[in-house]
Formats: C-alpha cells, structure tokens, sequence
C-alpha cells in the first residue's frame, strides 16, 4: 500500500514537472548563470551588500533547476509523452515584420510603412483597393498623432546617404 | 468633509467643466493608444492649462492624470496591449471576454470600477490620509521586500492558472531580463556583452507591447491562414447589466478598493503592484470561480480595475503629505502644484487647498464615466474593421509606439523579440503574465533586499524582524505552499 502511495506520488510530481519546453529554461538559465560570474565587484559596493550578482546567480540557477526537471521527469515519464500541439510558425509574417522593422531606418518610416500596410493586408485577404486607402489613412493619423501632436522625430528615408558614405 | 462639499459646486461652473472634460478625453485617447504614455498626455497639457484659471488648469492636470490606467485598459481588453503596468492584471480575463465578443460590456465593467474605485478611494484618502502616511513612514525595506514579493507570488500563482511551476519560471525569466543594464544601487554593467544599448536595460513597454500584442499579431495571423477571416466583435452596450454585475460583485470591489487603498499609500508599491494583489486576493477568497479566472471571470476584471484606480487616489497621500512624487504622472502634477503656490505638507489640509483637490479628484471619477464611454465607443467601432486591417495597425502601433518611448530602433528589436519569444512562450502553454510580472516587481524585491541587507549590517534575521514583515513572509510562505500542493492535488486526479 505503502509502495503504491509512493509510486503514485511519483507519478504525480513527473506528471507536474514535464510540462513546457526545457530548453526554453535551460538556455536562458545557462546563459544567466554564466554570465553572473563575469559581473565585476564595484569599488563603492557595501560590505553587507550581496552584490549584484547575487539575485542573477540565483535566478540563472533556479531556470537550470526548472529546466533539467522538465528534462528528468520527460525521461522519467512512463510511456509515451503526450506532446503539446504547438501551432505553425506565421512564417511569412514574421518575415515581412522583420523586413518591415530593418528597413525604416534606411528607407524612412513613411515608405517602409507604405510597402508593409499593403503586403500585410494582401497576406491577411483585404482587399487592394481598401488596403491602400488603410495603409495611407495610417500613415496620415501616427504623422498627425506622434509627429505633428508629440514631436516625435520617426525616422526619415536617408538611404542616400548611406549609399553616399 | 464640509469644506470638500463647499468646494464642489465652485467647479462645477462651464468654464471649468469644460477644459476639464474636453482634457479628460484627450487623456483617454492619448493612454490608450499604444505608446503614448499618460505621463505624455499630462506633460502636453500642462501648457495648455497655463493659458487658463488656475481651478481649471488643476482640474485639467488631475483630470488627465487619473484617465491613464482606464485607458491604458482599452487597448488592453480589445487587442491584448496593455497602455499601462497597471493594466496588466485585467488583460487575462477582460481580454478573454473580447474574444467572447463581449469586449465592450468588459470595458463598462471595468470603467465602472474604475471611477467607483477612484471615488472610494478617494474618500478613503480624505479619512486616512493621516493615518496611513504614518504606517507608510514605519515601512521599512525589507516590509517593502515582503509586499512586492508577496505581490509577486499571488500574481505568479493566479495568473498561471493550472501550470504554477511553469508560471514560477517565467516570473524567474522575466526577473532575469529585469536585471540586464546597470545595476541600480551600484552602477555596475550587468549582462550587456559589450553593447552600449543594453545599459539603459530592457525597457519595460517595448517588451510588454512586444510579449502581449506583437505575439498575439502572429498566432491571430496563424489562425487566419488556417480559418477564414475572423474579427472580434465589441458586442453590445449594456450599462445596467454592466452596473448589475458590478453590484453583485460588490464584495469583491470593496476588498481590492481596500487593497488599493492600502497599496497605493505606500511610497513607489504602485497600482501595478496593488492591480495584481487585488486579483490574486479575489481569487484566493472566490474557491467556487478560482478555475475560471484568465478565462474571463468578471471577478477578474473587476477586482484588478478597481483596486488600480483605488490605488492611483491614495498615491496621492504620499505625494500630498510628504511631496514625494510616486510616479513621474505625481511629479508633474506636484510640479504644477508649485507654479500656483500650493505646498504638499501638513499645512496643505488645514489652508483649505487639500479640500479644493479632493474635490477636484472627486468630481473627475465622476466625468471619467463620460470621457471613458466616447473611449469605448469609439474603439468599439474600430475593432470591426477587417481583421487583417486591424492586425496590421497593431504592428505599425507597436512598432511606433516602441520607438516612441526613446526614440530608438533598438526599443523596435526588443519588441519584436519579446514578440517571438511570447509566441514561443504560448505554443509550449507557458502563461505570459508572470513573465511581465517578474519584470515590474522582481528590480524591486532585489533593490529592497539589498538596502534592506545594507541598513541591517548584513544581519539576515532582520529579513522578519518586525511585524509587518513577519506576517508578509508567513503569507508568502503559506501561498507558494498552497499553489504547489493545488499543482500536484490536480496532477495525482488526472494520473489516478
């Protein structure tokens, strides 16, 4: 009786401890715990101060522990794991967000904005026509909004002078 | 209490009431639009307000300052983007509610306990304003160490839902991307490796936008690729049914306005920190619902907007009795209190200017639920537009909106990268709230451990030496313990 309680329990803290990625702790863990090491001790630091290492050590420890008890217990686990049905990957969109982000500031808010509106829309089925219109009516509100209320600078076409240079 | 009701009708003339309103819905639009802060609202109408009498211009300052956490909640309950910290909490569930095509009856919720929390919270600043300012000066760094880290835990353990272990490590996640810049009591690099741009640290709205908006722009995209367009309805306007629902919850609105109340009076807790203690208290007390919170749970929604706005009201007590600014929206609004020769002090309430902003504050919850309803409308009309034309406004927002914040491209990177990293986060089923949440409160559990640490000569046991923070860490204790044995109760009747 005994044996099943504690087989059960087991069970219970495996079936608890598998769920996630482990590599989504198990990178950042390393990578903080590491690089805890490499923070220097400041000359004006108090001697009662633990340092500001001391949280970060900490921390990169405890998503190293998360991580590889996600590992042992998938290893642990008794038969097939149920995997998570994870959903596709937009591909396409996250391209088009990354190019869209890279070219502003060569090509200026403006146009880069102008060229993402449309072939975003295109992609998620609106209409050319409608698109166009939303892109320019979006352009013209953040103008009016950031930089003719706010004074935000947005970044301008200056691909001329990089090619100059 | 007399000299506040004699206040009132001096405002209530229409050259006040005006400028007043009209800069109330300039602050509604302003906060809610991703990127623009409410400390920008408040700073572009401070000039604005020079040009007037001065009991309009401090309506017009204070009117302004207290829209920002409702409208920080509008982009937060339709697209998933909270405008504000404080806005956080109420995003799990209002936006739940949206998708349920009862966005808009979430926002009247929501504004609704936003100006009757604003209104409670006002009066209990009038009463104990003495007596919380003296229970705020006894905190000592490590009470503040035991509150944010009990805030910590009850918003780790609500917003997890049934993976707490899961939730754990992305609080510990996102307390680690906290750490990276300098160190705030040392001024030593932390995890730069060598780019001069990650000194100033991972700036905390760009990785909001990026974790809850840009993320749910690629699994919304994801969704339409597979299905057909969709769109998220506003559904309909229903202001009784919305003030029926506040009123049968109205115990859980009277526990987070105290909860805000006691929160906000403390010196930099904030309304964060008082929005997510609210909620995870509203579902500690609530057994039979606790399943349903962050699947749209009214109390969810009511319990976080009201204790915020609560909060927002008794920030003020610190900044009216001591002149300590508690955020950068308080410093302006004290900065502009000085320009009209009004002191914060003791002498502030018994001159009569403490009653003359009391009323001020009072009457603008009220002219909150106007200014707040062209909000709702209007966004209401917005999210029926094609879903694609909606997706791709909330990528241009958030990309101008990040740059917005220091005018930097490298804020626009952090973005996208939270971006990826939520979408990450989401497909493993990992919850995202205790990531944000690890990045508001975990710099302050570690500033606070540390001073603490310094006052106390390295003497560890000072860590529960008085009261308040002996009953926090027991708290503290008691809840980890609850939410780990609640994990594995659930896991062992799945096994079995």
């Amino acid at each position: 009786m005994l044996v099943n309680n504690k087989s059960s329990y087991i069970q219970t803290i495996v079936a608890a401890c598998s769920q996630g990625s482990a590599s989504l702790w198990l990178i950042p863990g390393c990578v903080f715990f590491a690089a805890s090491f490499q923070i220097g001790t400041p000359l004006i630091q108090s001697k009662y101060d633990p340092g500001p290492s001391f949280i970060s050590m900490l921390l990169g420890g405890l998503l190293l522990v998360g991580g590889v008890g996600i590992l042992v217990a998938r290893f642990m686990a008794k038969g097939p794991t149920r995997r998570l049905r994870s959903t596709p990957l937009p591909i396409k969109m996250i391209g088009i967000v990354l190019a869209y982000i890279a070219s502003i500031p060569f090509i200026g808010f403006q146009f880069s904005t102008l060229v993402f509106g449309i072939t975003s829309m295109a992609i998620l089925r609106v209409s050319p026509t409608l698109s166009c219109v939303a892109t320019a009516l979006l352009i013209f509100v953040v103008h009016l909004v950031f930089v003719e209320m706010f004074g935000i600078q947005l970044p301008e076409f200056s691909l001329l002078e990089y090619v100059g240079s | 209490m007399l000299e506040l009701f004699e206040a009132i009708p001096s405002l209530l003339s229409l050259h006040i009431l005006v400028p007043w309103l009209l800069a109330m819905v300039f602050g509604v639009f302003v906060g809610s639009t991703p990127g623009l802060t409410a400390t920008m609202a408040v700073a572009l109408i401070v000039p604005f307000s020079y040009q007037l009498d001065k009991e309009a211009a401090l309506a017009m300052v204070i009117g302004v300052s207290f829209t920002a956490i409702f409208a920080g909640d509008i982009p937060a309950t339709f697209l998933r983007i909270p405008g504000t910290p404080a806005s956080a909490a109420a995003t799990l569930d209002a936006h739940e509610l949206a998708k349920n095509g009862r966005g808009r009856q979430a926002l009247l919720v929501n504004l609704l306990c936003s100006a009757l929390g604003g209104v409670g919270g006002v009066i209990l600043l009038i009463y104990l304003s003495p007596a919380l300012a003296k229970v705020a000066v006894g905190f000592g760094a490590f009470d503040y160490f035991w509150l944010c880290l009990l805030g910590l835990i009850l918003g780790v353990s609500v917003s997890s839902g049934r993976r707490p272990n899961l939730g754990l490590l992305a609080a510990a996640l996102g307390f680690a991307f906290a750490m990276i810049g300098r160190d705030p009591l040392t001024n030593q690099e932390r995890f730069t490796f060598g780019f001069s741009a990650l000194e100033e640290g991972v700036s905390f709205i760009p990785a909001m936008i990026g974790l809850f908006g840009m993320s749910e722009v690629f699994r919304a995209v994801c969704k339409i690729e597979a299905h057909p367009p969709d769109r998220i309805t506003a559904g309909p306007f229903r202001p009784i049914r919305s003030l029926g629902l506040v009123l049968r919850h109205f115990p859980t609105f009277l526990q987070s306005l105290l909860t805000g109340t006691l929160v906000g009076a403390l010196p930099g807790a904030g309304a964060d920190v008082a929005a997510w203690g609210a909620y995870g208290i509203s579902e500690k007390t609530s057994p039979k619902e606790s399943d349903n919170f962050g699947k749209g749970e009214w109390k969810g929604v009511i319990a976080p907007t009201s204790a915020n706005n609560a909060a927002v009201a008794a920030a003020w007590i610190p900044a009216l009795v001591f002149g300590i600014p508690g955020d950068a929206v308080t410093a302006i609004v004290l900065g502009v209190f000085l320009v009209y020769d009004i002191t914060p002090g003791v002498e502030l309430f018994s001159s009569g200017q403490g009653s003359f902003i009391f009323a001020i504050a009072l009457v603008t919850q009220l002219l909150l639920i106007p200014a707040g309803l062209l909000g709702i409308q209007f966004f209401s009309q917005l999210v029926r537009l094609p879903r694609g034309m909606v997706l791709t406004s909330v990528v241009v927002f958030s990309v101008v909106g990040a740059f917005a914040m220091n005018n930097s491209m490298v804020d626009v990177w952090v973005m996208f990268a939270f971006g990826l990293l939520g979408l990450r986060l989401e497909n493993a089923k990992v919850p995202l709230a205790p990531l944000i949440l690890g990045m508001i409160l975990g710099p302050k559990v570690e500033v606070y451990l540390r001073q603490g640490l310094i006052a106390a000569n390295g003497d560890v046991s000072a860590i529960v030496a008085s009261v308040v923070s002996m009953v926090m860490s027991i708290m503290f204790i008691l809840t980890v313990l609850l939410t780990l044995s609640r994990q594995l109760v659930r896991k062992k009747d799945e096994v079995i």
